[in-house]
């Protein structure tokens, strides 16, 4: 091989190294400039409930003393029958809430200590506790814990938020006084979003 | 070029105004384009500002409508914008840039242009339309954007009418500067105005009595202290030039009259002269002409014969004298005007020749008080010829046993000689012992060469120096005082 062969080689290589760099910088321009994905087209029912449940908590306002006696954690609790699969668990688990890590609690059905359910932020009931809400809501009171549940009239007979299905998309109720009872305050950006029910009845 | 050419045929007020006046209004001008740029551009962030913080608001109203997909409850926020009338479509995005509500109608939707450096590229090169893109977050996680485009009337209008505004200003500024400048301009101007009319008035009426009013102390105060110096210094020379005229013709005048005087008196002289000389040739030739006749007579007796021919001999001889001396006294009057003077000490040239006389009048003393440093005009040798005929003078008259008094002493501006003899005494004419061929010598002492020219020769050598010579009597007695007196050079 002559030297002006090896010149000529690696000049061609030169020149492809370049093309391959200027394609390269191309495309990490054009990730840098579009946006990352994250909206909830494609997920299942449950998992946006599972979703919407712990998104509350970023709308949401806890008294001052259960902010000093949280164990730095935002605990979700689940009571009863959970509709959330494991990898939905598995990834809510990563996300903060308030500046928190998000923990996830699941509660048999069953009596839970007041001392347990005091320590939740976000209580989401299962369909299995429906039969049993005027007990656990007896438990809940004065305890400012989120109760969410998708248990149909849940708001009307005390719960907080009640989400359900409309037309293929998830909506919520949302109880203002029992939140007040509670001591926690509710962003308006959600009130305006949700069906208001006060005193048993629909706003 | 032609523009230049044309610029230096201006008059120096134009110039100025024109100087003066382009300077303001190119100032004016500028300013004016900056304030309406600074204006356009401020107006510009202003709205922009305004976007930014509606998209803000609208963008944190809509975190639970992006948060909860409720794209409904954003339509309804975002209609708010329906109150702004410049606004042309806001969108919101999800955060993947996916499409979520909207306002207004949206061209053609692109999710790749959301986004804050491309809305701001946008919005630079659209220059009708503000694109405003802000990210909207809830707990530091981006969750969509918003963004609002908006049109430029509202700030077009603005503006325009500011435009209008500064024009205006713009304009009355120029006018008060042109008045200003009008006014200012006369500063420089009017002094250098004032200067050209003095001057043109001077070269009209050619009086440089006049003078221009200086008020300056500057470049200006100085060209016109110039001025008015060079006319001070023409008036001067002005006047100076005719005191020499006027002198000169004084002058001519008295010199006119001299000579008139002295053609007279040269005429009388000639007149006189001519006397003298046929009285003279006819007592020689009558001497001449008897003696001739008697040796006729007599010529047998040859002793006879000689005293005849010795007395014939000696008229001759008179008569030679007499012609010698004529043409010796013509000859020195036409020539003494022509010869060179020079400064000289006049006390010191005295003092030098009377050494010569104690030589040659080994007889006669001399009493010497001459002053030294008296410096006239005057040729050596005539002032010489001068002393030698007044001590000839005076020898030939004086008492040999009395000294002759010799003194050269200041008087005024003046050098005088003054020769004192004691002996014979003056005529009661003493001016006319300075006429030619006048003689008042005792017979005893009189020879058949002298004819009265010695005192004649002074007088013509005195004048021919400027000055005079005259005579008195001593008031002693017997004796003559011949004094002459001579301008000195400078009389410090």
């Amino acid at each position: 091989m002559t030297v002006k062969q090896n010149f000529l080689i690696s000049k061609r290589l030169n020149w492809s190294i370049r093309l391959q760099g200027i394609i390269l910088l191309t495309i990490c321009l054009s990730c840098l400039i579009y946006p990352t994905a994250g909206n909830t087209d494609g997920l299942d029912k449950a998992t946006l409930k599972a979703l919407y449940t712990y998104k509350f908590g970023k709308f949401s306002k806890w008294p001052k003393e259960k902010v000093n006696l949280s164990t730095k954690k935002f605990e979700y609790c689940i009571l009863g029958s959970s509709p959330f699969s494991q990898t939905t668990m598995n990834m809510m688990m990563g996300k903060t809430v308030q500046g928190l890590p998000l923990t996830i609690k699941v509660f048999g059905s069953g009596l839970i200590p007041e001392e347990v359910l005091s320590a939740c932020h976000i209580l989401f009931i299962g369909q299995s506790e429906k039969y049993r809400l005027s007990i656990l809501f007896s438990r809940l009171k004065n305890l400012a814990v989120l109760t969410v549940s998708d248990i149909r009239n849940f708001s009307y007979q005390g719960g907080m938020i009640t989400l359900i299905e409309d037309e293929g998309k998830i909506r919520f109720q949302i109880n203002p006084i029992s939140l007040q009872q509670a001591g926690i305050s509710m962003s308006s950006k959600i009130m305006e979003l949700a069906e208001i029910i006060e005193d048993g009845q629909q706003l | 070029m032609n523009l230049f050419y044309t610029f230096t045929h201006w008059s120096l007020k134009r110039k100025l105004m024109l100087i003066m006046m382009t300077t303001c209004c190119t100032a004016i001008i500028l300013m004016a384009l900056l304030v309406i740029v600074n204006q356009a551009v401020n107006s510009q962030r202003a709205i922009q500002q305004q976007l930014i913080t509606l998209a803000d608001v609208l963008g944190s109203r809509s975190t639970g409508a992006l948060t909860f997909d409720d794209s409904d409850t954003a339509i309804e926020i975002l209609d708010a914008l329906a109150l702004k009338s410049n606004i042309i479509y806001a969108v919101i995005e999800r955060a993947n840039g996916n499409y979520f509500a909207s306002f207004g109608d949206i061209p053609e939707y692109n999710a790749n242009h959301t986004n804050e450096f491309l809305a701001l590229l946008q919005s630079i090169l659209l220059a009708n339309e503000i694109h405003v893109v802000r990210d909207i977050y809830l707990e530091k996680e981006r969750i969509g954007s918003i963004r609002i485009v908006s049109n430029l009337d509202e700030l077009q209008g603005d503006v325009l009418n500011y435009m209008v505004l500064v024009a205006m200003i713009s304009i009355t500024c120029i006018t008060i500067t042109f008045f200003i400048c009008t006014r200012l301009q006369k500063l420089v101007s009017q002094p250098i105005l004032n200067l050209q009319k003095a001057m043109d008035s001077v070269s009209e009426n050619k009086d440089y009595s006049l003078r221009v009013a200086n008020a300056e102390e500057n470049e200006l105060g100085a060209l016109v202290d110039g001025f008015n110096q060079m006319l001070q210094q023409i008036q001067f020379r002005d006047k100076r030039l005719a005191e020499h005229s006027m002198r000169l013709e004084k002058t001519v005048k008295a010199r006119s009259l001299q000579l008139t005087v002295a053609n007279k008196k040269r005429i009388l002289w000639l007149e006189s002269m001519a006397r003298f000389l046929k009285h003279e040739l006819k007592n020689s030739s009558v001497g001449i002409k008897t003696s001739l006749d008697l040796i006729e007579r007599h010529n047998t007796e040859k002793d006879k014969v000689d005293v005849y021919l010795g007395r014939a001999r000696k008229s001759m001889a008179n008569m030679n004298a007499l012609l010698q001396s004529a043409g010796d006294a013509s000859n020195l009057e036409a020539s003494l005007y022509k010869e060179e003077q020079k400064p000289l000490d006049f006390g010191a040239t005295v003092i030098n020749h009377l050494e010569v006389y104690s030589s040659i009048y080994p007889d006669i003393s001399f009493d010497i008080n001459c002053q030294k440093g008296l410096v006239i005009l005057g040729n050596e040798p005539r002032l010489i010829q001068l002393l030698d005929k007044l001590i000839s003078n005076a020898v030939e008259h004086c008492d040999h046993c009395a000294p002759i008094e010799v003194s050269v002493k200041q008087s005024l501006q003046q050098a005088q000689l003054i020769i004192n003899d004691k002996g014979d005494g003056l005529p009661e004419d003493k001016k006319i012992i300075f006429d030619l061929f006048v003689s008042f010598r005792n017979p005893e002492r009189k020879t058949d060469e002298n004819f009265g020219l010695g005192l004649y020769i002074v007088k013509l050598i005195a004048e021919s120096h400027g000055g005079q010579v005259t005579a008195n009597d001593l008031n002693t007695g017997t004796g003559a005082r011949f004094e002459v007196t001579l301008q000195l050079i400078n009389p410090n």
